[in-house]
């Protein structure tokens, strides 16, 4: 087809449409080989004299599927498109109409809705080049971040969501365009990009906000766009309902301030979505169950605020006696503590989730979303997790588990098995193996279980971890993290089981690829942001071991290599950790199997901060209690200099990382703490120090101080010796650490005192101060027994460590007493 | 009115509307679009199939590559079962090709299909592609999609109750004896009986 240089028409378009729709790489091509469509196209969508509702409607069709590509990203946003949509939507509106007063639009309904639509699937084009896709990892995309971040920030001013969120009018001309624009909303990823849109009111309402209020008048809580959804969902449309239920559990996962409102104001819309998830459509079940989880996840902490809160939703069918969302209170940090009862709500959603999971009739794609919507609902909180397993959530996932298709990474016929399945089924795996991750790691009991499971699934999450999509290696890495972060697992089940060299073969072989070279996966920092429409697809291979591309026969097929993924590498790094523990029976295998220049390399990543905290975190593992010869290997392999540069990383994670692996290489001999003082210099580990405590972050401070600890007789050896002890910026930041909330924090700061006094430093220092009055504080009950509850909030959190915590602790207190003796001592 | 709309009868659709005053749960003329998109499918015009599918809603073939993939097989297999072998290979490396590296799930099903190819009486696990049964199926699993689109169920929910209805018939024989439904006149077994009985003898 030639390139158009007038406007197309009628027939042109519908000859596109035909052309482009299904097939996404003809819409690349397409936008590769006529560099004018988009600008001829995006002129149509708007209202003119040339062009007729048909046309319009038509360029609308075309930009709409256009808009489905991910690869089409960059075009489509650098010709403005985003823009242009707002627009040709801004002007089918009324002009100063009010919403609510269903408003008739300027333009048919159909071409409402198929701006809407084309708007709706920019949106979450943007959205996952900017965080990735909703669940799972998803294809990496790099493309089109910078541009998309921009458009969005757009998209999120008020003159633009005036030309959108209108649509969600309850008038039947604008209800399928309103579908569309609930869909948009579900896209947004974050609060930032979720507050503008709450925050939205119709102009008219704006007006009369600004006029000011007497006080008295109804007030719509949760904004006018909730309230919108709300009435979506009052309506019997399917698709309207499932997108408004995911727009509102967006909406709710983003603001947890959103939550108390569904147990007052929009009460009987709590019970409507619960009612939906027993609706007769299965998809309709999952969205409701989404909306219902982010209720459950979001609900106020303290059970007294939520009998006053979310009293209503308390009382919804079939819930009421077992105290509806509210039903979780103590226990829920994960301690050992005694698990309370479950919800009726959070039975029902179990019920409805583990029921569309179970279904083998129902698609894949939706047992999947039901996997992931399990995942959030158990994620990080032992009760609910817990709960979960008693209601046979385990057994459901390890079932499923079983079904899939076996996979054998030794036969290449398996393999070739596994290149070809179904997307569907890949989406299922994963989440299936996520949701066993996410409910298994807050419990060491369910972690057990999962062990042990007759018969066993190890071999199952063993093998996908060859997998050739990455997104089931990575979700078989975090089963195995989870795992491995109980000792007895990690030393039998999984060592017998083969796991640990697996692991360390797929850190290895992920990395094997050259940073140069562009590692898959979304989110790598520094040059190639990836704006350009390059005509590259940046697909380099990984070479796996063995695989020799020499001395094939000719004709003989050649085998399909797996590609490296950078998020796999991430998990499969946060997996070896454990394995790298000096408690781990297979931590001999990283030296042995080469992957210490690896590690290295990772742990010294100039461009990807987070590679360069999970390198150093098996590294920092490796070293502990280890002999001075093996440190001093990893050491030579990193160079003291560059060390020393990630202990003053920017990126505060790599900094913690590595100022704990100063505390493990100076530690465990004598010889070791002088070797790692001679090597850094006393006067860079003080000021490393220093800089640490400026940071202000818990954990690098608790680091820094540790460091103090196990190097200070060594350090003040140095000539000229620092002056640590007298440095005021470091005992003001050490009396606000004894003063910490954060009990590890504490621990550390008097145990620097103590180092400090025991090696006679600093006491007058220490004095003037305040440190000794506040040690005297930390030393008995007596302070405690003295204050009321918020007089020991005041102590910076302390009080919170009633009945356990720094007084609890025999070691503590006897620390405590020490420093006072040492403060007593003439 | 449900079994009407999704098996495809229009015009009894419209009369029983009309007469019984119930609202249509779709717009009448989309039902007789996708008879037209069945029997184009049916009479192996797939082209047209696809037109008329794009026409009636965008969103169909887009949202859905599995169906779009085995419509783009159809073609191929219509290629074949005329005899244009030039035609059917130009066809599969530039149309079914892409596909096949978009979503490697096709590929064992498009070099099946290209195996026709190969044979001119085709071996017995590959011969049903050419058959009209892969066209109704074809065009079955599109209806569906159309279906489902507009809100639709996959089929009318009258074949569901018949199906519950056979099945409770089936688990109370074991347990009673009760007057069955004959599902050819709609009456009770003795009802059936009755009929029978008050029948004037010729």
């Amino acid at each position: 087809m030639p390139p158009p240089t007038t406007p197309p028409d009628l027939t042109t378009l519908k000859s596109l449409r035909n052309q482009i729709i299904g097939s996404p790489s003809s819409k690349l091509l397409l936008l590769r080989s006529q560099p004018q469509l988009l600008p001829s196209l995006l002129p149509l969508l708007s209202p003119s004299a040339s062009a007729t509702p048909a046309l319009r409607l038509e360029a609308a069709h075309v930009l709409g599927s256009l808009c489905r590509s991910g690869d089409c990203l960059s075009y489509i946003l650098s010709a403005g498109t985003c823009e242009v949509l707002l627009s040709a939507l801004s002007s089918s509106l009324p002009i100063d109409a009010d919403p609510d007063a269903s408003p008739p639009p300027t333009a048919p309904p159909a071409l409402l809705r198929a701006l809407a639509k084309s708007l709706s699937s920019l949106v979450d084009l943007m959205c996952t080049a900017l965080h990735g896709t909703q669940f799972g990892i998803g294809p990496p995309s790099y493309r089109g971040r910078a541009r998309s971040a921009l458009a969005l920030e757009t998209l999120l001013t008020l003159p633009a969501l005036d030309s959108f969120l209108p649509l969600l009018s309850p008038s039947p001309a604008t209800a399928a365009a309103g579908t569309s624009i609930a869909s948009l909303i579900s896209h947004l990823r974050t609060q930032e990009e979720t507050a503008p849109v709450l925050a939205w009111l119709p102009e008219r309402e704006r007006v009369s906000a600004a006029k000011g209020k007497r006080g008295w008048e109804k007030k719509e809580e949760g904004g006018w766009v909730v309230g919108r959804l709300c009435t979506m969902l009052k309506g019997g449309e399917e698709k309207a309902q499932i997108a408004s239920l995911h727009a509102l559990s967006t909406l709710l996962f983003t603001t947890p301030t959103l939550t108390p409102t569904f147990g007052r104001f929009h009460a009987p819309v709590a019970q409507r979505i619960f009612d939906l998830s027993r609706a007769r459509s299965p998809a309709v079940r999952v969205a409701a169950c989404f909306a219902l989880t982010a209720l459950l996840c979001h609900r106020p902490a303290r059970p007294s605020s939520l009998t006053l809160g979310l009293g209503a939703l308390g009382s919804l069918g079939g819930m009421g006696s077992l105290g509806g969302i509210g039903g979780m209170g103590k226990g829920q940090a994960g301690g050992d503590g005694e698990t309370p009862p479950p919800s009726g709500l959070l039975l029902n959603v179990l019920a409805t989730l583990q029921g569309v999971v179970e279904d083998e009739r129902e698609e894949g794609e939706l047992r999947a979303e039901g996997c992931w919507c399990l995942s959030l609902l158990v994620m990080d909180d032992r009760p609910r997790a817990v709960h979960a397993s008693h209601t046979g959530l385990l057994r459901t996932l390890c079932t499923l588990l079983r079904s899939f298709p076996s996979i054998d990474p030794l036969s290449p016929s398996s393999l070739d098995d596994l290149w070809e399945e179904p997307l569907p089924l890949l989406h299922l795996r994963e989440a299936c193996m996520t949701a066993l991750a996410s409910l298994t790691l807050p419990d060491a009991g369910l972690r057990s279980q999962l062990a042990e499971q007759k018969p066993s699934v190890l071999p199952i999450i063993h093998a996908s971890l060859s997998h050739p999509a990455p997104g089931v290696r990575h979700a078989a890495c975090q089963v195995v993290r989870a795992l491995s972060r109980s000792v007895a697992i990690l030393r039998s089940s999984l060592v017998d089981e083969g796991v640990a060299v697996s692991v360390l073969g797929l850190v290895v072989r992920e990395g094997r690829v050259k940073e140069e070279d562009g590692l898959e996966g979304f989110g790598i920092e520094g040059e190639g942001d990836g704006d350009d429409l390059a005509e590259g697809d940046g697909d380099e291979l990984m070479r796996g071991e063995g695989e020799e591309e020499d001395g094939r026969e000719e004709g003989e097929k050649e085998p399909r290599k797996v590609k490296g993924d950078r998020r796999v590498l991430l998990a499969a790094l946060a997996a070896l950790c454990n394995f790298s523990a000096d408690f781990s029976p297979v931590q001999h295998l990283l030296p042995e199997q080469d992957a210490l220049p690896v590690l290295v390399r990772f742990a010294t990543s100039p461009s990807d901060a987070l590679l360069r905290m999970n390198g150093i975190w098996v590294l920092k593992n490796l070293v502990y209690r280890a002999d001075w010869n093996l440190k001093k290997g990893v050491m030579d392999l990193m160079g003291w200099a560059r060390f020393v540069e990630l202990c003053r990383d920017e990126d505060l994670r790599v900094r913690e990382q590595a100022l704990s692996m100063v505390r493990n290489l100076a530690a465990s001999r004598d010889a070791d703490v002088a070797q790692t003082v001679r090597a850094m210099g006393a006067g860079e580990i003080v000021a490393l120090v220093e800089e640490a405590m400026a940071t202000e972050n818990d954990d690098v401070m608790m680091n820094a101080l540790f460091v103090v600890v196990n190097t200070l007789p060594e350090l003040y050896k140095s000539s000229p010796p620092p002056i640590l002890h007298q440095s005021p910026a470091f005992l003001k930041a050490l009396l606000a650490c004894l003063s910490s909330p954060a009990q590890p924090l504490r621990v550390a700061a008097i145990r620097v005192v103590h180092a400090l006094l025991q090696s006679s430093l600093g006491k007058q220092n220490l004095r003037e101060a305040g440190i000794e009055r506040r040690v005297r504080e930390m030393e008995g009950l007596r302070w405690k027994s003295g204050l009321t509850g918020a007089g020991r909030k005041s102590m910076g959190g302390l009080g919170e460590a009633d009945g356990g915590e720094v007084e609890s602790s025999l070691e503590v207190r006897e620390i405590v007493r020490k420093v006072t003796a040492y403060f007593e001592d003439a | 009115m449900d079994y009407l709309v999704i098996e495809g009868y229009k015009e009894a659709a419209e009369n029983f509307s009309r007469e019984s005053g119930l609202q249509p749960p779709v717009e009448l003329d989309t039902i007789e679009e996708r008879t037209l998109i069945r029997n184009a499918i049916c009479r192996g015009d797939i082209d047209e199939a696809i037109n008329r599918t794009n026409e009636l809603n965008p969103e169909v073939l887009d949202s859905n590559p599995r169906l779009f993939f085995h419509l783009q097989q159809q073609r191929l297999i219509e290629y074949i079962r005329a005899g244009d072998i030039e035609g059917a290979i130009t066809f599969a490396q530039t149309h079914l090709a892409p596909r096949g590296t978009e979503n490697p799930e096709f590929l064992r099903e498009l070099e099946r299909t290209m195996t026709l190819l190969a044979f001119d009486n085709p071996p017995e696990d590959i011969a049903p592609l050419l058959g009209m049964g892969q066209r109704q199926k074809t065009a079955n699993e599109l209806n569906a999609a159309i279906l489902a689109s507009q809100n639709q169920g996959k089929e009318a929910k009258l074949a569901g109750l018949m199906r519950m209805l056979t099945w409770g018939e089936a688990m109370l024989d074991e347990r009673c004896e009760y007057p069955h439904v004959d599902l050819t006149t709609g009456l009770l077994g003795g009802e059936v009986a009755k009929a029978e009985d008050a029948a004037p003898e010729g």
